[in-house]
């Protein structure tokens, strides 16, 4: 029940800020899109991913001295989910092995991942628009905060 | 080893030796032997045991025979190693081209090492060495670099590309206006790292005879990636250096990698390294093609120049490289 009001509050969350991602405009059926993403030859990705067209939060986290970050919660658009990592769509470029926190108010993600709330680790960042990037993030451990909840 | 013409680079070391360019031994006592080999087919054997001192008669005889490359213990070359920095730092006859092929001669062994080892640890020790020494001999001397260019190898091995990129990012920083040793350091050590992140690029894809395939070149375009996750941690790296590992496929008009950055978003030092980088690609062998003419590589970059590459870093390269092969 609590993991429950944690997904409601963080899509309250998502909503409320401001979202700054403009997805590119060929992009428009994007949060229509549901099921299983297929996967491209040469695919090496070691789990299907499943597509998650939703608000999510992400919380900026300092933790590479080259990389200079205050904290700050963003609202971001998810794209997809799998056992072992997220891809969102954000209005900045992240950088690689940079660790965040990202909370995703989604049912799908909860049974794929067992729970909502976590610890990443950006893996790659791919600019598709002038203010969007497609960021991919490896699940690092469940956020501590929240862990037992 | 009789000389090679091309100092130490083609010399093949026999197990536990190291081969050393006599051009950075000098008439004194040593704490390290050398070790002569008077033929391919033969075992280096000991000329010269570490109690006694190398006197300039030695030397001339051995430039008379032709002996270019001589051998020292692989546990004695950081002792021999500091012997030839220190014996730069005395010696104000050498030209600074000279001073400069020493420097480059001298680290090669260091870099090889470091290069295979398990951890990023040597690598970055290594780096910092040598940043700092081609900075100092680059930066705080009135070079020419038409004679650089003259005297540089131009082959596309990692230490070359890396000493040769690391080389021409200090020539075009200081041109540029950076004058603080600090942050030329900072520049020759994120140039000589740029490549790191192919130390996990299969040897298959590295070495690939001809054009690569789509997948091979999607692996090749993880190496700025994997570099800069490897570094992130490091603080003793500075920003800078880490967006020159990360940044120097990125082009100006987001046709480059791994991001599609455009302009201004890229590191203005990821700016210089990209037409380091590109320059020394182009006028190096390759398997599959002859290097091209410094020449016809300016020629490239001024096409370049505000279209994929910052054209204010190419205009400043094209002036100093046309001063430097026409005075």
């Amino acid at each position: 029940m609590l993991d429950r009001d944690h997904e409601q509050l963080a899509q309250s969350v998502a909503e409320r800020l401001d979202c700054q991602v403009e997805l590119p405009e060929s992009w428009s059926g994007f949060f229509d899109q549901t099921g299983w993403s297929s996967s491209g030859e040469g695919d090496r990705r070691r789990f299907p991913r499943l597509k998650s067209r939703t608000l999510a939060v992400l919380e900026y986290r300092h933790t590479l001295s080259s990389v200079p970050r205050e904290s700050r919660r963003y609202a971001v658009y998810l794209k997809d989910v799998s056992r072992g990592g997220v891809a969102f769509m954000h209005h900045e470029q992240l950088f690689p092995a940079e660790r965040m926190r990202l909370i995703m108010p989604c049912d799908k993600a909860r049974e794929l991942v067992g729970q909502t709330d976590w610890i990443v680790e950006i893996i790659r960042c791919v600019r598709v628009g002038a203010r969007c990037f497609e960021v991919g993030v490896r699940l690092v451990e469940p956020e501590p905060s929240t862990c037992g909840k | 080893m009789i000389a090679d013409g091309s100092g130490t680079s083609s010399a093949l070391a026999p197990e536990g030796l190291v081969p050393v360019p006599v051009s950075g031994l000098r008439a004194s006592s040593l704490s390290f032997a050398l070790y002569i080999r008077r033929n391919e087919s033969e075992a280096p054997q000991l000329y010269r045991g570490g109690e006694y001192p190398l006197e300039n008669a030695d030397l001339q005889r051995l430039a008379k025979r032709g002996v270019e490359t001589l051998y020292v213990r692989s546990s004695d070359h950081a002792t021999y190693r500091n012997y030839v920095l220190d014996g730069l730092a005395r010696n104000d006859r050498l030209t600074p081209p000279e001073r400069y092929k020493i420097i480059r001669e001298v680290y090669r062994v260091v870099f090889d090492e470091a290069f295979r080892a398990d951890t990023l640890d040597p690598m970055i020790e290594f780096t910092e060495e040598i940043g700092a020494e081609l900075a100092e001999a680059i930066c705080d001397n009135e070079i020419v670099l038409g004679d650089l260019f003259s005297l540089m190898e131009h082959d596309t091995g990692t230490y070359t590309h890396s000493v040769n990129v690391a080389t021409y990012s200090l020539v075009l920083a200081k041109a540029l206006g950076i004058r603080e040793m600090p942050q030329l350091r900072a520049v020759a050590t994120g140039a000589i790292l740029h490549d790191i992140g192919k130390r996990q690029i299969q040897l298959s894809v590295l070495a690939h005879p001809g054009p690569l395939s789509p997948q091979q070149q999607e692996e090749m375009r993880c190496h700025p990636t994997i570099g800069f996750r490897d570094l992130a941690s490091r603080q003793e790296i500075s920003s800078g250096s880490h967006m020159m590992v990360y940044q120097h496929h990125e082009r100006i008009d987001g046709t480059g990698y791994p991001v599609r950055l455009t302009g201004r978003e890229i590191h203005d030092w990821a700016k210089i390294c990209a037409v380091a980088d590109v320059f020394h690609a182009m006028t190096s062998q390759r398997s599959y093609r002859e290097a091209l003419s410094a020449c016809k590589a300016l020629q490239y970059l001024e096409d370049q120049a505000d279209v994929t590459l910052d054209g204010g870093v190419v205009r400043c390269w094209t002036a100093i490289m046309s001063n430097s092969l026409n005075p």
